[in-house]
């Protein structure tokens, strides 16, 4: 068992630099690569990892009075294929209690040593299992032996209950153990019920979940089976930044798990946040689906990770003065994030320029039909979000709810948003069928208040 | 690569035409400070657009006649300054999301209340939120409107705002400009014999009192115990908004409010979606009712009873 111990090595090791995720072909990068900046003169120019664009709902805004304005903010994650990834700091919170005898249990084992597979050996692990405690079945380390990691997950067996609270505290605590700025940090926490042991109750655990969050680390929610609590796991996804599963059969697991790990794989900015600096004469009135903190003439919230070719959009709402006529910055938008291409911490910059008019035609002429789709699609999932508490609490028949998701389908296929119309669809099919869709449906709840495309 | 060059990357980018043809006054000093056109303030030459008002500087500023004179408006600004929020004629709402005064906390209710600005003054009047707004360290009862005179303080919830009168306001009465007390600042020991001013207004405390513990719910099982403080205490599933979270799914994200006032705990469901039962009787929504130590309460599906301190 000690033996393994000798394959930690710091995460300084000039390895950590080795080009594609899972591609055998995978070359080295050249020496000294340990070097942030060595490293950043060999990836083609040097791009920077994210993009942003600001539009304002109307070019034009009316001079003589005040008036409100949406900006949609849109964030893309670098579409070009770099090659080099960033080496994962991952941990794998698992689910040991009773329920999870048998072929969950199998299948989950199956799915951790298929993730031992995926990673290469400048990636960190670390394993927890949680029952009526959490403990430490690995702790943090480059996944150099794989064999013997995979003894150390083959060694797992089923307990009594579910402490959930505790398999986070000390997950999260095993990533923090060798964190490195170079790195993309998540836990995976894999759960079939609710939590029944140690810290039960839902603030407690999602202020857990936010700490986690400002020490920069990232929970990525999975569930599994018909037991587990979908609010409370959507809800740490959403406080967390990270995505949620919802994984209905155990057969399944292993490919949830390796979608998941792409996912990581193609993170290229992540700990993203957004500030707004307004000028003078302009006030937030709300950042939708999020909370934001505010400075001096700054709003400030938090994003979740991107990746590569995906898009994040945020809505604004603002207060506009009365302003002599001519052009203006209303807001200066700021994204600040660690870039996983550059590996620095980088920022960009958008401007929301409208101009300001007494010329009441100019302003009808002015809308910008994409934020107000976007808008729509924020509103729509406002009332997704309706519609599935009314299910969860029985406050909304069947009916009513197909009828509700029906209209909310429509309108998402009219925005383009294909994936979370399909999902809404088989929702539906679901339901017909006299089955629960709350957790299908929080997970598209996620995606489209990140504004997912 | 680093921030500041990207930024004035971007900036150059949106408006190279009209760079070059800036009818800036000192356009040959390029060293030189501009200033805005608008608002006066001046900007370094690195900068496009106002770094206060936002103005395009390389842009001619339209003057239109029928352009109104901007009225000086009234202010609200928080205590350390950072934010300011200028309040427009008729109603300024104030809470916790889509407002004018827009207060993210958790103290500060959704639709908290209502700054109306009219004849040259200022009234505030709270919207029925949970923790209450007060003027100048009174707590405003519901429906009554409170003037807001230059330099009071407005509290929301746990945020204190300082109004600011528009320049030009009458004065106000002598007692209220004794209100900002210069020593308040100071850790210094008061003066003996200081100033004689009437009533020792520097002494209210700007914070609210330390609510105390005025009993507990404790659910059946055991598993969860609140503590209830004095006032209202606002009971539900929204982690945001309420004073009792409960991890119960069939409770309303606002599901009750639990009441310490003259001694005696009243409960009142605020719409709950699943009810609230007091020894199994199911309450009227916004029918409060008196509760008294060992009732049963229940809220959603879980069962709690009520000690009283």
């Amino acid at each position: 068992m000690n033996d393994d111990r000798t394959q930690m090595i710091p995460p300084d090791d000039p390895n950590r630099t080795r080009i594609g995720g899972m591609d055998p072909n995978a070359t080295q990068m050249s020496g000294g690569a340990f070097d942030p900046n060595a490293n950043r003169t060999q990836m083609a120019g040097s791009l920077q990892a994210l993009t942003v664009e600001c539009v304002a709902e109307n070019a034009y805004a009316l001079a003589t009075s005040s008036t409100r304005q949406h900006v949609l903010v849109k964030m893309t994650g670098s579409g070009m294929a770099m090659g080099a990834r960033m080496p994962l700091n991952l941990c794998l919170i698992l689910d040991r209690s009773g329920s999870m005898e048998g072929p969950p249990m199998d299948y989950m084992k199956r799915a951790c040593s298929y993730v031992v597979d995926l990673l290469e050996p400048n990636d960190v692990l670390s394993i927890v299992a949680f029952t009526d405690q959490a403990e430490v079945v690995m702790p943090a380390r480059r996944v150099v032996n794989k064999a013997l990691i995979k003894q150390h997950i083959e060694m797992l067996q089923v307990g009594n209950t579910t402490d959930l609270y505790g398999g986070i505290q000390l997950g999260a605590n095993q990533i923090a153990s060798l964190s490195s700025p170079g790195y993309v940090n998540r836990a995976l926490l894999f759960t079939d019920g609710e939590p029944t042991a140690g810290n039960k109750d839902f603030p407690s655990i999602i202020g857990q979940v936010a700490e986690q969050k400002t020490r920069g680390i990232t929970i990525t929610a999975l569930g599994f089976g018909m037991e587990y609590n979908e609010e409370l796991l959507a809800s740490i996804a959403k406080r967390s930044g990270g995505n949620y599963y919802y994984i209905t059969r155990p057969e399944l697991i292993p490919e949830i798990f390796r979608k998941e790990l792409e996912t990581l794989m193609n993170v290229v900015a992540r700990n993203i946040k957004m500030r707004v600096h307004l000028s003078r004469w302009v006030q937030v009135r709300q950042i939708y689906n999020k909370l934001p903190t505010f400075g001096h003439r700054s709003a400030e919230v938090t994003l979740a990770d991107l990746e590569r070719g995906q898009t994040q959009t945020a809505i604004v709402e603002l207060e506009l003065g009365n302003r002599p006529a001519g052009k203006y910055r209303v807001a200066k938008v700021e994204i600040a994030y660690d870039d996983c291409v550059t590996a620095r911490s980088e920022s960009v910059i958008g401007d929301v320029v409208v101009e300001f008019t007494t010329d009441e035609s100019l302003i009808a002429g002015g809308v910008n039909p994409q934020v107000q789709r976007e808008i729509e699609v924020a509103e729509a999932s406002r009332n997704l979000e309706k519609t599935v508490m009314g299910m969860r609490t029985q406050q909304v028949s069947p009916a009513d709810a197909v009828r509700e998701l029906e209209k909310t389908k429509m309108l998402l296929v009219e925005q383009g948003k294909t994936v979370q119309a399909r999902d809404i669809q088989s929702a539906i099919d679901q339901i017909k069928q006299g089955a629960g869709a709350e957790k299908t449906l929080m997970g598209t709840i996620i995606d489209l208040d990140r504004g997912k495309s | 690569m680093d921030m500041d060059k990207t930024a004035i990357g971007v900036l150059e980018a949106d408006e190279p035409t009209q760079m070059m043809t800036a009818p800036v006054s000192n356009a040959t000093q390029m060293a030189m400070n501009v200033d805005c056109p608008v608002c006066r303030t001046p900007n370094p030459p690195s900068e496009t657009y106002c770094i206060d008002c936002g103005f395009l500087l390389s842009s001619e500023m339209v003057t239109v006649a029928e352009m109104p004179e901007t009225p000086s408006v009234g202010k609200l600004i928080t205590t350390d300054g950072t934010r300011e929020f200028p309040l427009n004629a008729g109603a300024n709402t104030v809470g916790r999301e889509n407002a004018d005064v827009l207060l993210v906390h958790n103290t500060v209710s959704r639709k908290h209340a209502t700054v109306t600005v009219e004849n040259g003054g200022a009234w505030v009047e709270d919207g029925g939120s949970t923790n209450g707004t007060m003027v100048a360290g009174q707590r405003i009862a519901p429906g009554e409107k409170a003037e807001l005179t230059d330099g009071c303080e407005v509290t929301f919830g746990s945020f204190v705002l300082k109004y600011e009168a528009p320049i030009g306001a009458e004065a106000e009465p002598a007692e209220q400009t004794a209100e900002e007390p210069e020593a308040q600042t100071s850790e210094l020991e008061p003066v003996e014999d200081a100033l004689d001013l009437g009533p020792a207004v520097e002494e209210m405390p700007v914070e609210e009192p330390k609510a105390s513990i005025a009993g507990r719910l404790v659910s059946k099982d055991g598993a969860l115990s609140f503590d209830l403080h004095d006032g209202t205490n606002t009971v539900g599933r929204r982690e945001d908004d309420n004073d009792v979270v409960m991890p119960d799914p069939y409770c309303s994200g606002r599901h009750a409010d639990l009441t310490f006032a003259d001694g005696k705990f009243t409960l009142t469901d605020v719409g709950s979606t699943n009810g609230t039962l007091v020894n199994g009787v199911k309450l009227e929504i916004d029918a409060p009712r008196e509760v008294q130590e060992g009732d049963e309460i229940t809220l959603g599906r879980t069962v709690f009873r009520l000690e009283v301190a």
